[in-house]
């Protein structure tokens, strides 16, 4: 059994042994839970030194790596086909890092505790297969999964206004993937196997243009096609004006499943793009990219604005993340090199930040029992380890040179600017907004007169520090030398950039 | 064309079986006293095995008999194996209810005689006496609880739309044969293409027949009976009325496609026009019903009414593609998807029927914090229910991707999407269901509470098993089901 399947289906067999633990024993429960995780990180690490950087992956089933291939439906030429490249190696570690963090993060759970963990991990099966699938139908399979465990997470362990928040959520992500069904079945008539002539399923026989047929040669088709994509994935990012359901997701979900929702989930909508819509449709690619840069400006702008104007401390984070979001949209549009990178590279920054971010709130919120900005007051007096991971975090979050987000807007800039001029210099503006909200949310919690109420709140626990310290180190030390990650990815995305322009090197 | 010989009457061995079964299941029903029902329902079940292996022994038979009023093919063997099996579960569901009574489970295997000679129909009067035989039963098995003014009701109500309908199916046949004088179907349907087809008797013909045949299977627009029946029987046997004869409706027009192809465009109404237009109502109507209803049984019967245009769309590309590669993937599509609804439909009234037992009722109220209380069972109806929804990765999901597919291929957009549509609505009402039961805290906590909920009987934790189990299995491993049922369309 190759390691992709073993991270894949480890969280699942976790889930299983947790079904039968005993159900009072909470700490037996927690611990077979982060165990599963650690395994799990420990195998996605350990892909790490093997991993062959100048492997391009994309379309090239020689250029893929820890490639697992089996006949799974042969009647429907469907196989459990799994494999990872530039693209999805970053994501395959984020998704273990911050797995393995949120089982901490949850200690705090104490109604269905068998229940949580058991759903908890079989979200991860869920975000690990997408990440490494490279059959359609094994993808669309497991992107669903994720819905289920995601549903009932918020829906059983959220807060007051849970059960809205979770249909709702439930609801916009399945209009998504109904949408991509039918496009999948569309790409499955219409696409032959080079070798067999037959049907496929095969993601990376969908990305070659010559095995294209039928009503696939039809523009309009294809148009039509790569709208049906986009607003599956546009839901998931998500892009305006699809983007509602996830404020009330975020401010209902626990601590983890927030930290989950921002940090991975999210990511699969752009994920999606680039691995399926970029290469598989690339002429419409092209022809829409100033729409894709140009909801990349919204998203930027309106997502800043939209923060600005918060009272909930949550709330205020799921917006910055629909405006950070928002660049990775607009350095994939540029088709560019560094635009590309740092649309990725910003997906994992992204996902390291906002996780410390909902993190941080989590821990004022369990002791303050709200999350009103204006509430607070002063506590830096009371909390000062915490006002020093908080601000670390908030740094990070607004851009501050020497943290990883840094890089990574910066990479997006640049590889966004010679491309689309306008869009950039008004997206640039959205990093002054953010800035400005960051600086105004520190300043009203923890600067001014101490909120009596408050005056005794323990500062930040070891358990809360165990978490975010690993994430402060990594986005520390990413941004100083992004080289372990941004050299993961550099061959893969150049190449896929090339190839939606049509300008490879032959 | 051979007379009838003892070796054609070889060919209706699992027919006779069922007939003398039955007689000696009267005989007991009449001499023991106590536990009439157990012991109807273990002879019964014990027999419905028997009739499974020998429906599957009745593979190589394939040809016409008795004056080829009767086929034998691969869809007979498929519809037989498929009746027996589900018959099966549901007289273990209504083992619970009726465990002094045998009459019910006599009424159903005399039911399902019918329904196996109308797996091999091939003649208007087979047709006819075949879906007779499998309703007049059913009037019975509805006004089951005499004393129950809403089971009476329902009686009364199935009786007169059954009627109504079989009026009009019989009108229909009489078009038929006074257009081509013949009353076999593949005849009338050679007949119908050489000389009349695109006459407005051979339209209204086929229209009235469709009514017939729409009642069975609760297409709208005969569908009004449909929930008032479902919601009036006693429980275990909706979940029988729900699956069985609505199976057997899709049997009958299976064997009359033949004849609904062959009509030519009457005043630009053509026959797959027809259908589509009758499927998108179908889901639409039985969709949007669903979401107001408060008893879960209603519900379900909705629920059952959008199924059946589900099912419908894979019609409607078998209807347009009278032969080839895409009109056995429209028909194994059907076919699998009444596999897969069998289980589902099965398993989620069973525990709708278990509720009602234990707690008083059907109504979504009894259902709030089921999983607090009784895990078990609410798991089981959130994965009927999800797989109803057609979430992947459970076995709706497959069935739902098969009939998709299907469309897809045929290039039938705007079904396709009306039918997309339709999933996305449906799932909001199914997950209502499952938001209550696992979101809410109980209404209603049982009287009679267990250490972590009901005790399920063994029976019923068999059978539970019997329906999760296909469930879950075919929505990730469903290859060798679909080869087969590929096979016996060859």
């Amino acid at each position: 059994m190759g390691k992709l399947t073993l991270i894949t289906f480890l969280p699942v067999v976790g889930a299983a042994i947790i079904a039968f633990l005993p159900r009072d024993n909470h700490k037996l429960v927690r611990w077979t839970a982060l165990l599963t995780t650690a395994i799990v990180l420990v195998i996605a690490l350990s892909l790490y030194p093997q991993f062959d950087k100048s492997m391009i992956g994309i379309n090239d089933v020689n250029s893929f790596q820890f490639v697992e291939k089996a006949s799974w439906i042969p009647a429907f030429h469907i196989n459990y086909f799994v494999g990872i490249d530039g693209l999805s190696f970053p994501m395959i570690l984020l998704t273990a890092l911050l797995c393995f963090l949120c089982i901490p993060a949850s200690w705090g759970i104490k109604k269905g505790v068998k229940g949580y963990h058991s759903m908890f991990l079989l979200l991860e099966t869920g975000m690990m297969g997408t990440f490494v699938s490279l059959d359609f139908f094994l993808f669309y399979v497991f992107w669903e999964i994720m819905l289920l465990p995601m549903y009932f997470l918020i829906g059983i362990w959220g807060g007051p206004r849970r059960i809205y928040a979770a249909i709702k959520f439930f609801i916009y992500t399945l209009i998504g993937s109904v949408l991509m069904l039918i496009v999948i079945l569309v790409l499955y008539f219409n696409v032959r196997d080079p070798v067999t002539g037959a049907h496929t399923f095969n993601m990376l026989h969908m990305m070659n243009q010559a095995n294209h047929g039928g009503i696939l040669s039809l523009s309009t088709v294809r148009i039509l096609l790569w709208f049906g994509l986009y607003i599956g994935f546009a839901i998931k990012v998500p892009v305006f004006p699809f983007h509602t359901w996830l404020p009330d997701a975020h401010v209902e979900a626990p601590t983890a499943i927030s930290v989950i929702l921002a940090g991975v989930l999210l990511k699969m909508g752009t994920y999606g793009l680039l691995r399926i819509s970029y290469p598989m449709l690339s002429d419409a690619t092209r022809t829409f990219a100033w729409f894709l840069a140009l909801m990349g400006m919204i998203n930027i702008i309106y997502g800043a604005f939209c923060a600005m104007a918060q009272k909930d401390l949550k709330k205020l984070v799921a917006y910055s993340s629909i405006s950070h979001m928002g660049y990775v949209m607009l350095g994939m549009s540029s088709l560019t090199s560094a635009g590309m990178n740092g649309a990725v590279f910003q997906m994992f920054n992204h996902g390291t930040i906002t996780a410390m971010l909902f993190l941080l709130v989590g821990v004022i919120y369990d002791r303050a029992h709200h999350r009103q900005i204006d509430g607070f007051g002063g506590l830096a007096n009371v909390m000062p380890r915490y006002l020093g991971i908080f601000s670390f975090a908030f740094f990070a979050s607004l851009g501050l040179p020497g943290l990883s987000g840094f890089i990574s807007e910066v990479m997006v800039f640049v590889g966004a600017f010679p491309v689309w001029r306008t869009l950039t210099i008004i997206s640039i503006f959205g990093i002054i907004i953010t800035a400005a909200y960051h600086l105004w949310t520190l300043q009203r919690i923890f600067f001014g007169a101490t909120n009596p109420k408050y005056e005794n709140l323990p500062d930040i626990n070891g358990r809360e520090l165990f978490t975010l310290v690993p994430l402060a180190a990594v986005v520390l030390s990413l941004g100083i030398w992004p080289h372990p990650i941004t050299d993961l990815m550099n061959s893969s995305l150049t190449f896929l950039g090339h190839l939606v322009q049509g300008t490879l090197p032959l | 064309m051979s007379p009838v010989t003892g070796q054609n009457l070889a060919q209706f061995t699992p027919e006779l079986a069922l007939a003398g079964g039955l007689l000696v299941l009267l005989i007991v029903d009449l001499i023991v006293r106590k536990n009439r029902g157990v012991i109807a329902a273990a002879l019964g079940g014990i027999l419905l095995v028997a009739l499974v292996f020998i429906s599957l022994a009745g593979n190589e038979k394939i040809g016409e008999y008795l004056f080829g009023a009767v086929v034998q093919d691969g869809m007979t063997l498929f519809f037989r194996v498929f009746f027996a099996a589900a018959t099966l579960v549901s007289i273990g569901i209504m083992a619970s209810t009726f465990k002094g009574e045998g009459e019910p489970f006599i009424l159903v295997l005399s039911s399902v005689i019918g329904m196996f000679l109308l797996a091999g129909s091939n003649d208007l009067i087979t047709l006819f006496v075949a879906i007779e035989m499998v309703s007049i039963p059913s009037y019975v098995l509805a006004g089951y609880r005499r004393k129950d003014p809403r089971s009476a009701e329902a009686a009364l109500k199935y009786v007169l739309y059954g009627a109504f309908s079989s009026g009009l199916m019989l009108y229909g046949f009489s078009l038929l044969y006074g257009l081509t004088g013949e009353t076999g179907l593949p005849e009338i349907a050679e007949g119908l293409i050489r000389n009349a087809s695109g006459s407005p008797a051979h339209l209204v013909g086929i229209v009235l027949i469709l009514a017939g045949v729409g009642y069975k299977i609760a297409m709208v627009p005969m569908h009004f009976w449909c929930p008032d029946v479902y919601e009036g029987s006693p429980t275990s046997i909706t979940a029988y009325f729900s699956v069985l004869p609505k199976a057997a409706g899709f049997a009958a027009l299976f064997r009359i496609v033949p004849i609904i192809a062959s009509l030519k465009p009457v005043y630009g109404i053509s026959a797959v026009g027809l259908i589509t237009l009758v499927s998108a109502l179908t889901m639409t109507f039985g969709n949007l019903g669903a979401i107001w209803q408060d008893s879960v049984k209603r519900l379900l019967a909705y629920s059952s009414i959008a199924h059946a245009g589900y099912i419908l769309m894979g019609f409607a590309v078998i209807v347009a593609l009278p032969a080839g590669e895409l009109h056995n993937l429209a028909y194994t599509a059907v076919l699998f998807y009444l596999v897969v609804y069998l289980f589902m439909n099965l398993g989620a009234f069973m525990v709708v029927d278990l509720v009602e037992r234990r707690l008083g009722g059907d109504s979504i109220g009894y259902f709030k914090g089921l999983g607090k209380h009784n895990p078990l069972p609410a798991l089981a109806l959130a994965v009927f229910l999800f797989s109803l929804a057609g979430l992947p990765p459970l076995a709706g999901f497959i069935g739902k991707f098969f009939l998709f597919a299907a469309l897809v291929k045929a290039q039938m957009w705007a079904l396709a999407i009306i039918g997309i549509a339709n999933a996305v609505v449906s799932l909001f009402y199914y997950v209502r269901i499952i938001r209550d039961m696992f979101l809410y805290d109980p209404d209603v906590v049982p009287v009679e509470q267990d250490e972590g909920g009901f005790k399920l009987g063994t029976l019923t934790s068999v059978l539970l098993l019997v329906t999760v189990v296909p469930t879950l299995l075919l929505g990730v491993y469903w290859g060798p089901l679909a080869e087969w049922i590929k096979l016996r369309l060859m």
